[in-house]
């Protein structure tokens, strides 16, 4: 599905990534953690191609195509699809036709009819009812006023929509409660099946509790420093970032 | 500058042709004395008269009824209308409107007295005495259209008013230079919506002088739609007064002209009077548009608003002046004033310049102005979800535009608002 290979990327001359390796398989969950400054929003960023973030070296190839060769929208019609950490707002866009444009932008580009007006609304609003959301979201202007619970549903009904084949979910936990928490996980755990690999990126074991990971990564000073099951997670929880650091320090030195 | 003011408002037609007697020469002693507004009036410091200068204008022409009827009927369809009056280059049409509808010239020769009254420069003329275009208004407007809703009745659908020029029925006569005077009073309780489409097709000046009178809990809703040429210019003034509990709502989508600048003063005179101004400046090529609107607290407990949003491509220029007085003892004012604007091109410009003098205590008071680009984040995350760059401009701007649009109450809502705005933005991507 996924295959990052040898990737370095500068952000203004400044390298973040350097020499990330990493190979996701169709239907597998990866989780990637690491301390801050590490680089994990910037390898999200990097997936979806947004601009500014410039590949040095490396290569990224998604489903045996060139990721780094296409668009930002390219990209999302081939079925990458990015869940921000920090949602933007848009300001008299309505959320439903936004949804309804993503939607049919892609079913367009794949040939396939596009949606009317009735069918979608039907879909949307049982889309919305699992994630628990206020249908009032629906029509106002996307993401705008949202609580920031309120905006991690929204990516995640918009991720359940457009059914992509690779979803990288930034820091998706940051921000929910205890409640919206299990809801939202729920909702990505619905969304599991073999032809799709979600690649988690978090700050906290919590969240590795609800969606649980296939191989959980550790990502410092730009590239992959450990990989395990989900237990590695749970050590990481116990004792921190710092044997990490240790052991790559030991490494260094022999 | 006498040169100009000849081209514009050659003296032989107000002095031998005109109905209005002393007051028209009184209006051109003043036109003369005032001169042309320059580079060093205030009001007019980022506007400029040079495609004014620049134009050829020769002496409106006469145009055929069935020509003009037809254009209302290919304009409107079945929209809905409780009346449409056609304001040509110096005739005024009027097609199925309501008895209290006259022409103005009809007025000036049938009843020249009432009619001699909308000659005169009212008080907030008077206090503005520069404001040359009213009074060379005063002194030639020789077409026009007076409306005057009786108490108590309330008008089921809009009235049209189009404004139109030879070009606009394909008719090649050269670009002239009409001015208009437009009367609507409102009588206590009535309520009346009015929607102005500007379709000009050639390079005239069209100068409208519109004065709005509204009695005790009277409601006018005014939306100006301005589609004319690219070449087409056009230079308004609109006062209007308010009683106590009226409203008056002013909405003006600026998608057309050469050269468009509109100065709009609003009195409110009676408490708990409210008044707003919401505008869309949308311009390329080299369009210029200036909207000066200024709203005077004068009573207790009114409310005003004022929203503008601006797209501006190319080598367009907006210009947009808020301001809004409140006079000592006019407490539980309530001003809002808002203005944005998204440049598209690096030779775009825009001058906003908010403005709030208070003389009262208890006021409620906001005012802000932005000038920017299209956000990369926003443009960033839309692109991410599949929508293609075009797409995704083409969004942002209609949702920028649309905090405007949405202010407009359902029967203003017309296709043509939906079709002028969209074809204008598209026309800048």
């Amino acid at each position: 599905m996924l295959k990052i290979s040898n990737l370095h990327v500068e952000v203004d001359n400044k390298p973040i990534l350097n020499g990330l390796d990493l190979h996701i398989e169709a239907g597998q969950v990866h989780a990637v953690m690491g301390p801050n400054g590490a680089g994990k929003s910037t390898l999200g960023y990097v997936l979806a191609g947004r601009d500014g973030y410039t590949v040095v070296d490396g290569s990224i190839e998604f489903m045996g195509q060139d990721l780094l060769a296409m668009s930002v929208d390219e990209r999302a019609i081939a079925g990458v699809f990015l869940a921000f950490q920090y949602p933007v707002a848009i300001p008299g866009v309505n959320n439903s036709y936004f949804l309804r444009t993503a939607l049919n932008a892609r079913r367009r580009a794949r040939g396939e009819e596009e949606l009317d007006a009735m069918s979608f609304m039907r879909q949307l609003r049982e889309q919305a009812g699992l994630l628990d959301m206020d249908p009032k979201l629906l029509q106002r202007s996307v993401n705008e006023g949202f609580s920031g619970g309120e905006k991690k549903r929204n990516e995640i009904l918009q991720m359940a929509l457009l059914q992509p084949a690779l979803a990288v979910l930034d820091e998706t936990d940051s921000g929910l409660d205890i409640d919206a928490l299990r809801i939202v996980s729920e909702g990505v755990n619905r969304l599991r099946d073999d032809n799709r690999s979600m690649l988690v990126i978090t700050h906290y074991q919590r969240l590795l509790d609800h969606i649980v990971p296939d191989v959980v990564h550790v990502l410092a000073d730009g590239r992959i420093v450990a990989s395990g099951g989900k237990e590695l997670a749970l050590k990481l929880e116990d004792q921190g970032y710092a044997w990490l650091k240790q052991q790559g320090d030991t490494r260094k030195a022999s | 500058m006498t040169e100009l003011i000849d081209k514009i408002c050659p003296h032989s037609t107000v002095s031998t042709a005109l109905q209005g007697g002393d007051a028209r020469a009184d209006a051109r002693q003043q036109l003369l004395r005032f001169g042309l507004p320059g580079d060093r009036t205030e009001t007019w410091k980022y506007t400029s008269l040079r495609p004014l200068c620049v134009a050829d204008l020769a002496a409106p022409v006469r145009l055929a009824d069935e020509a003009l009827t037809a254009l209302a009927e290919k304009l409107l369809g079945d929209t809905p209308a409780a009346g449409v009056i056609v304001l040509a280059e110096a005739q005024c049409l009027l097609l199925n409107t309501p008895d209290w509808v006259h022409s103005f010239a009809e007025l000036l020769a049938q009843q020249p007295q009432q009619a001699s009254a909308l000659l005169q420069p009212d008080a907030q003329v008077r206090e503005h005495a520069s404001d040359s275009f009213i009074w060379m208004n005063l002194a030639a407007s020789d077409h026009g259209v007076v409306i005057e809703v009786p108490a108590q009745t309330s008008v089921p659908a809009p009235l049209h008013i189009i404004h139109a020029d030879a070009a606009s029925i394909g008719d090649d006569s050269a670009p002239s230079a009409s001015h208009r005077r437009v009367h609507i009073h409102c009588g206590e309780g009535a309520s009346l919506d009015v929607i102005e489409h500007f379709v000009q097709g050639g390079g005239g000046l069209s100068n409208v002088y519109r004065s709005m009178e509204l009695d005790q809990q009277a409601s006018l809703d005014l939306l100006q739609l301005r589609a004319a040429s690219d070449q087409a210019l056009m230079l308004e003034h609109s006062h209007v007064l308010q009683q106590a509990s009226s409203s008056c709502r002013l909405w003006s989508l600026d998608a057309g002209g050469r050269l468009m600048r509109q100065e709009v003063r609003c009195a409110l005179q009676g408490a708990a009077a409210g008044f707003a101004h919401h505008g869309l400046l949308l311009g390329h090529g080299r369009r210029h548009m200036d909207q000066h609107v200024l709203a005077r607290h004068i009573a207790a407990d009114c409310h005003s608003s004022q929203l503008f949003r601006s797209v501006l491509a190319d080598r367009s220029r907006g210009v947009v002046n808020t301001a809004a007085s409140v006079a000592s003892g006019a407490d539980g004012s309530d001003v809002q004033q808002h203005c944005a604007s998204i440049l598209l091109s690096p030779n775009a410009e825009m001058d906003a310049k908010p403005q709030l003098e208070i003389l009262a205590d208890e006021v409620m008071a906001s005012h802000g102005a932005t000038i920017g680009q299209l956000d990369d984040d926003a443009l960033f995350y839309l692109c991410s979800r599949g929508l293609n760059e075009q797409q995704a401009r083409s969004m942002l701007l209609r949702g920028f535009v649309n905090t405007v649009l949405e202010t407009l109450p359902e029967g203003l809502r017309l296709a043509a608002v939906d079709q002028l705005v969209q074809k204008q933005l598209e026309s800048m991507l």
